[in-house]
């Protein structure tokens, strides 16, 4: 894809370098905002401001959608492409695109993340709604499907700006599908040429860093993802699942403490039992927040007595003493021995 | 959950509080009952709160409302039933029970906290001190509910 | 710029343009109001029926008045009177059990102005039925949200008749 110097030169027009293609488009979003400003203006003073706060994203349609149809659908350059004189061919660089690849590219440029967005949505409730009369888990399930199917699309917009800056070809997805290129509209000063490669360049480092980024993004979704496809070749192929299940948790627990024994074995102080702190009166062996005997009493730092299991439960909701709502932080809470 | 069950106890033991669990086998959802206070607009009324109780309880407050469009209160949301009360909210401690909860919504009703207005109107009813209107207005909408 | 030798079909490209534009443009319009049109088809239907309810706040003109048959304006359901500070409603009203007791509930008594905007908010009734001149109060702007029209009248008695 790169432009062909040798035969280029005579007859041919240099296909146009990234950098011009993104000023171009910038200069064209900086249009389309001003005309989206403008419309905006006019619907508000015919129709109000609720109907313009609701309906922005139509409106900034419509006036990409004008502003589309009356330069590159018809055939003209955008005032983005006048400004860096580049205008647009078809892939092969022989000629002009035809009428409907430019309808295509319009369309889709304007319509098309709306409508991804509207499908995704659509989806969305569907499944949302099929589900809900199954099990938790398989709604579970569609809604990390959901995910997935965001992230994917969001994957092939990474790719596909990655392919930009590498190759310098297509900016939009919906140029790459309509097959419109830019060629510049003048011959090329030596010096021109020079400054373009190096350009160029840049844009390929830019690329590089951008690669490292997308990868260090999906590289734990892929990885998540592999492990959900193995837990649900593990289920369908018969095996329980606790086998995967345990693989998963010995993957989560890595870092956590460990040989912490098992709750059952520890020894607890039941205030049923009398003979455990004889020092605490008949009338205070209850623990206010659970209503019974107390298991492993313990001090807040304002003297209140209650089960360990609920005062620390209790801290990790609000670090405040229930009966007296002076500060209680778990880590003050001192159990009797 | 073994809390719910001491609680249900104490609360079958007391005959004066309408407060009872919609199921005898099902302790998260409950019904109580309380009576307008005297000298107030809501005197002669019955109003039914709907209380569910959050798996975290008592570590989460109870969830309670009336009954959607029958309480005017500058507190309570006409529409939805919605009760502002900071116990319910910021201020819950896990020594709250259902009883008490209850009891402070009942006390709600005749100290309305003109601070934190869920029915706009009958706040500025009450900003304004105009108490004739204030009682007025609520014995309207009681009435006419009849 | 389009190459020389399309400056021919320029023009039937431009044409081709703008109608394709507006093509779209209508469609697209269409669709978005597609959903609204349902909820207004709802509105017209409310409105047929007429301002069911209505809110009334009476003045002295109208309270002196002895023209004006209370017991049978408040025995309409949908209707309340909305009595502001400084306006005596007429005692004889309830003392001869002209006024149905049950009804009484309807007269909303107000010691404060903003008491009685307060309420014509919160009652949400669809007319508004009071004199301004007798008020000696505008209207406040935003009432508009709150009722679907006002009937600001001189002579309160001649409206009233109709309520029966």
């Amino acid at each position: 894809m790169e432009p062909k110097e040798s035969d280029a030169d005579e007859r041919t027009l240099h296909l146009a370098d990234a950098a011009s293609i993104v000023q171009a488009n910038q200069k064209d979003t900086q249009i389309e905002n001003i005309l989206n400003e403008k419309l905006t203006e006019l619907l508000t003073l015919l129709k109000g401001q609720l109907f313009t706060n609701v309906h922005t994203k139509h409106i900034s349609i419509i006036s990409k959608l004008v502003y589309l149809s009356l330069t590159t659908l018809i055939g003209r350059k955008t005032l983005g492409e006048e400004y860096v004189d580049i205008f647009i061919v078809n892939k092969s660089n022989k000629g002009l695109v035809k009428r409907y690849q430019r309808l295509v590219f319009v369309l889709g440029y304007t319509l098309g993340p709306f409508l991804i967005q509207k499908l995704i949505k659509f989806w969305k409730l569907r499944n949302g709604s099929g589900e809900g009369d199954d099990s938790d888990d398989d709604s579970i399930a569609a809604d990390e499907n959901v995910i997935s199917i965001e992230t994917i699309i969001n994957c092939l917009f990474d790719i596909h700006m990655l392919l930009f800056y590498f190759k310098g070809a297509y900016y939009d997805i919906s140029r790459r599908v309509s097959g419109l290129r830019y060629v510049t509209g003048h011959r090329l000063t030596n010096s021109e040429k020079q400054l373009k490669q190096k350009n160029a360049n840049t844009y390929k480092i830019l690329g590089s860093v951008l690669l490292l980024q997308s990868i260090s993004t999906y590289m734990p979704l892929l990885k998540t993802g592999s492990q959900l496809l193995i837990k649900k070749v593990y289920t369908s192929s018969g095996k329980t699942l606790n086998d995967s299940d345990m693989l998963v948790d010995k993957r989560d627990k890595s870092g956590s403490i460990s040989n912490v024994p098992d709750d059952s074995r520890s020894h607890h102080f039941n205030l049923s039992d009398k003979d455990c702190f004889k020092f605490i009166p008949e009338n205070s062996r209850k623990c206010i927040l659970c209503l019974s005997d107390m298991t492993d009493p313990s001090c807040a730092p304002c003297g209140h007595l209650y089960c360990w299991k609920c005062i620390t439960n209790w801290c990790g909701e609000k670090e405040d003493c229930p009966l007296c709502r002076q500060i209680c932080r778990p880590q003050h809470v001192i159990p009797l021995r | 959950m073994s809390r719910l069950i001491k609680e249900y106890k104490t609360i079958n033991a007391q005959d004066d509080i309408l407060l009872f669990p919609e199921t005898a086998d099902n302790l998260n959802n409950w019904t109580a009952m309380i009576t307008g206070p005297p000298n107030t607009p809501y005197e002669g009324h019955d109003f039914k709160l709907y209380i569910s109780i959050p798996d975290a309880y008592p570590n989460s407050p109870p969830m309670v409302k009336f009954h959607r469009e029958a309480m005017p209160h500058v507190n309570v949301n006409y529409e939805t039933g919605e009760i502002c009360l900071d116990i319910l909210k910021g201020e819950w401690s896990p020594v709250y029970n259902l009883l008490y909860t209850v009891q402070s919504i009942e006390r709600l009703l005749s100290e309305p906290n003109a601070d934190s207005p869920l029915n706009l109107e009958l706040g500025i009813l009450m900003r304004e001190g105009d108490k004739t209107a204030y009682d007025s207005l609520v014995r309207y909408y009681l009435q006419r509910q009849k | 710029m389009a190459p020389s030798g399309r400056r021919t079909s320029t023009s039937r490209l431009i044409g081709y343009g703008a109608a394709l534009t507006i093509a779209i443009g209508t469609t697209a319009w269409l669709l978005w109001n597609s959903s609204k049109d349902e909820d207004k088809d709802m509105r017209a239907t409310n409105t047929s029926q007429l301002y069911k309810s209505k809110c009334i706040i009476v003045t002295n003109s109208a309270s002196d008045s002895p023209n004006i048959k209370w017991a049978k304006i408040l025995a309409d359901p949908n209707v309340v009177l909305i009595i502001p500070p400084k306006v005596e409603f007429p005692q004889s009203a309830y003392e001869n059990h002209v006024v149905d007791s049950k009804d009484i509930y309807k007269i909303i008594h107000c010691n404060t102005m903003a008491g009685v905007w307060a309420c014509v908010k919160s009652l949400k009734k669809d007319e508004l039925v009071l004199n301004s001149n007798d008020l000696g109060e505008n209207v406040p702007v935003d009432i508009v949200r709150y009722v679907k029209h006002i009937s600001n009248v001189e002579d309160m008695t001649s409206v009233l008749d109709e309520v029966e």
